[in-house]
């Protein structure tokens, strides 16, 4: 590392003397406090140091001059906190003012490296936990001791890196934590944001490190600054003197712990795998799959005079087939990872609402596919914006209605029957069916005279540019957000519903499958072409009768469950020639939930199957109505039937849908 | 210099693209028809399990009626994400063609920026058009008719006339985002 004392060579040797000094009069060498207030004050007013080193010596001789202020003679219970912001003024001075590059290159070993980015990101994971756990409880027993061990530990090993800017700022956030620790109080709640944007900072640099073009290090001086800054003042601040700050709810019993932390963390036996090479081993598996499939179907071994050899075709596809859901599994994570990122949003959120808002989690060791849980976080995120802006009332509302002033939002996470279920609850003031109702009305959804269940109501707030809300809030925008919701859920295959109570809070349930990798479909037959349906957006599939359907301005319907269910002619939107035309003489394929349902003509179903679903590429992955593709046992390629898609819904649609229209009465 | 190109005739003619486009060469297997797609796109193949758009070059480079055969060559060449195969009537091999051997040519058609061909190279007898893969896999292979966007339900009687050749580049715009 480069001497940085070189820029200011005399003021640096000043600020030794002062170490010097201090170390004399804490020995009991010297009892003359006189020359070290007189260079204190004389380095305070020194400009030859850069601003945070300043900052750190105007606190330190106005402690002492406070202290001398007191009482002359006793002068050395201040000393501890006097040498400790001189020596933090020395170690910022001497690795803080280099002229050096903006982004920490080392040269050490790639391998070296790399271990380090992940072995970092696990420790800034885990003070994360604790930071979180902090935040629900500042007097955490541990969690305190848990972050200054996991910056500590960063910096020791970025130091053997020759990472000095990932080692600077770890210093300075293990510093601000071992002056909490020893001073024996909790954290402040700006402590606790720096600790948080440490951790935040700390995790981008260390993944630049392992990003090709180096990344940036956008701010993280001007964050050791504050943390510097923060050092220095609360140097002074005494359990009994700080200002009562405003805490978040003290910690809900299944808020995440650091216990959890150790827990998972004591786990034995882990092997690291690169998770391209785990999604490449899947993709290879998914193909095997197929292709053992192919080859289980082939007529030489169906057909097989000797029984011998569809023995052992059958019992490689077993094995191929527990093999590909091995793999699967091991592309599982827990959500808890998410949990937090939402915890921290909540956070975030009720601090600019300046509201308090109990978060409580549970099912965060639910496990899912990797690959899905970037994909979940857009509509959670959407989803909690909603429920502390327009969920969760105001304190005084609150109070007003006999709730407690403190919001409570729940997130929950359980598997159910091969799904995931994510279950967000708020006890606010409910969806307000008349307001929806009416806005529906207004925007030309519904007849005003329509009835509708709740959930087909609730339904109608995932609709584009549906918004019950008249003021808008830099919180969550303006009325965009709960159709993103619903396209994310969908994109993921999965559902979301809504129940809600007036007065006493909503709910937001998604199902999701637990991977996208393997999906049951019912194949159709179109004419001479086949197209796969996504088993999980089947209801029910018929050979209607004559009396079932009915038109009505020339658009067809047929009666499911007494409810008119517009007809798709698959045949024609697809233009496939020489198909049935005559719904009578083929089947209905009915797909969708409540009233976004559609019946789906085609010739016929030619059974269920297990498929891996590909995209078509970027030459054709635009084409409508179709989502993908999908090897067939046979080899030829079947295209997945965008379902979303089919019922995605111009406004119209709901109108039609008015049993008035009903034709076959 | 010198770069590597491997040449094929289509339609009567020789043409050639660079080696290190050239994922592999197979035989055409059994296409799936994509709705909306462009006349000259065959549809979708499997390829050892990925989904192989195949587009018909024999079409593309204006061939009439081309003959049909289950085991055509496809050259399947791949371009930044792109991977397509292309069905050609014979691959003749490679070439090594010196950069200062390519003229470029003078665009033949009314737009240069559309012309399949970037330029001609004399090898021998044999007179080689270098094929331009940005104007063959640009943009998607889709029928300008058919807007993903504009999916209102009830217009679907379906307004698709016979297969045009006309090549569209569909602008990629995401309106999805937040």
């Amino acid at each position: 590392m480069m001497e940085a004392t070189a820029h200011v060579p005399d003021s640096a040797e000043r600020l030794h003397q002062a170490t010097f000094l201090l170390v004399q009069l804490e020995s009991g060498g010297s009892s003359d406090a006189g020359p070290l207030a007189t260079l204190l004050q004389e380095l305070a007013t020194d400009d030859a140091f850069p601003a945070p080193v300043a900052q750190l010596l105007r606190a330190a001789a106005d402690r002492f001059a406070s202290a001398l202020a007191r009482d002359e003679g006793d002068f050395g219970s201040a000393l501890p906190e006097v040498g400790r912001l001189v020596e933090e003024a020395a170690d910022v001075l001497e690795d803080g003012v280099e002229e050096s590059p903006t982004t920490d290159a080392s040269s050490a070993d790639p391998e070296m490296l790399e271990t380090f980015l992940l072995e970092s990101l696990d420790f800034l994971a885990e003070g994360e936990r604790a930071a979180l756990a902090l935040d629900a409880d500042p007097s955490h027993p541990e969690a305190v001791n848990t972050l200054f061990r996991c910056f500590h530990t960063l910096k020791g090993t970025a130091g053997f890196l020759d990472l000095p800017h990932v080692v600077t700022l770890g210093h300075r956030a293990e510093s601000l934590l071992s002056l909490i620790r020893d001073v024996d109080r909790d954290p402040e709640p700006g402590e606790i944001d720096l600790i948080f944007r440490s951790v935040d900072t700390l995790t981008r640099m260390v993944s630049a490190i392992g990003a090709a073009d180096g990344g940036d290090d956008v701010a993280w001086r001007d964050l050791a600054d504050q943390l510097t800054r923060a050092t220095a003042d609360g140097a002074g601040a005494r359990p009994d003197d700080r200002t009562p700050g405003v805490h978040p709810a003290p910690a809900a019993p299944s808020a995440p712990s650091v216990d959890d932390a150790q827990q998972a963390a004591s786990t034995s036996g882990w092997t690291r795998v690169r998770t391209d090479q785990l999604d490449r081993v899947i993709d290879a598996l998914g193909e095997l799959t197929v292709a053992q499939s192919i080859l289980a179907q082939d007529p030489a071994i169906t057909g097989a005079v000797h029984s011998e050899l569809a023995q052992k075709a059958w019992s490689a596809t077993r094995i191929v087939s527990d093999l590909q859901k091995l793999a699967l599994s091991m592309r599982t994570v827990p959500l808890a990872g998410l949990f937090r990122k939402m915890a921290r949003l909540v956070r975030e959120l009720s601090r600019a609402r300046d509201a308090t808002i109990h978060f409580e989690v549970e099912g965060e060791h639910t496990e899912i596919d990797r690959n899905m849980v970037d994909l979940l976080s857009d509509p959670l995120v959407h989803m909690i914006r909603n429920a502390v802006d327009h969920g969760i009332e105001a304190a005084e509302d609150r109070g007003a209605a006999g709730k407690p002033e403190a919001g409570t939002l729940r997130l929950r996470a359980m598997n159910a029957g091969g799904e995931v279920v994510l279950e967000l609850s708020d006890d606010g003031r409910g969806i307000d069916r008349g307001r929806v109702r009416q806005r529906a009305v207004e925007r030309g959804l519904i007849e005003a005279d329509v009835e509708l269940s709740d959930a087909d109501l609730f339904q109608l707030i995932f609709v584009p540019g549906f918004s019950t809300t008249d003021e808008v809030t830099d919180l969550s925008g303006r009325g965009v957000g709960m159709d993103v919701v619903r396209s994310n859920v969908e994109s993921l295959h999965g559902q979301v519903e809504v129940r809600s109570e007036p007065g006493a809070g909503s709910a937001f349930t998604i199902r999701v499958p637990l991977t996208l990798a393997i999906s049951n479909v019912l194949v159709a037959r179109v004419g001479d072409e086949r197209f796969v349906v996504p088993s999980r957006d089947v209801v029910l599939s018929y050979r209607p009768d004559a009396a079932g359907l009915g038109s009505s301005d020339g658009a067809e319907f047929a009666l499911v469950q007494e409810e008119p269910v517009p007809i798709v002619r698959l045949h024609s939107l697809l233009g496939v020639p020489g198909a049935e035309t005559d719904p009578t003489a083929g089947v209905l394929v009915v797909v969708g939930t409540g009233r976004r349902r559609r019946a789906l003509l085609v010739d016929d179903l030619l059974g269920q199957m297990q498929v891996v679903s590909k995209p078509l590429g970027p030459l054709l992955d635009e084409t409508p109505w179709i989502a993908g593709g999908a090897v067939m046992g046979d080899g030829a390629v079947a295209l997945i039937l965008d379902v979303p898609a089919l019922l995605a819904t111009a406004a119209p649609e709901l109108a039609e849908l008015d049993p008035a229209l009903r034709v076959g009465q | 210099m010198t770069e590597r190109y491997l040449a094929f005739e289509v339609a009567g003619r020789e043409y050639a693209v660079e080696a290190v486009r050239i994922r592999e060469v197979t035989r055409l297997g059994r296409t799936t028809r994509v709705p909306s797609a462009a006349g000259y796109v065959r549809g979708v193949m499997n390829l050892r399990g990925r989904i192989l758009p195949v587009l018909d070059l024999r079409t593309r480079l204006g061939a009439t009626d081309p003959e049909d055969e289950h085991t055509m060559p496809v050259v399947v060449v791949e371009r930044g994400s792109v991977v397509a195969g292309m069905i050609v009537d014979q691959v003749s091999g490679m070439i090594d063609v010196a950069s200062d051997a390519v003229q470029v040519q003078a665009a033949e058609g009314d737009d240069p920026a559309q012309s399949p061909d970037r330029g001609r190279v004399e090898v021998g007898d044999r007179s080689i058009l270098l094929l331009d893969l940005e104007v063959i896999l640009g943009g998607h292979a889709l029928r300008p008719e058919a807007d993903p966007r504009d999916r209102n339900l009830p217009q679907f009687a379906s307004p698709q006339g016979p297969d045009g050749t006309a090549e569209t580049t569909h602008d990629c715009t995401d309106d999805s985002s937040d």
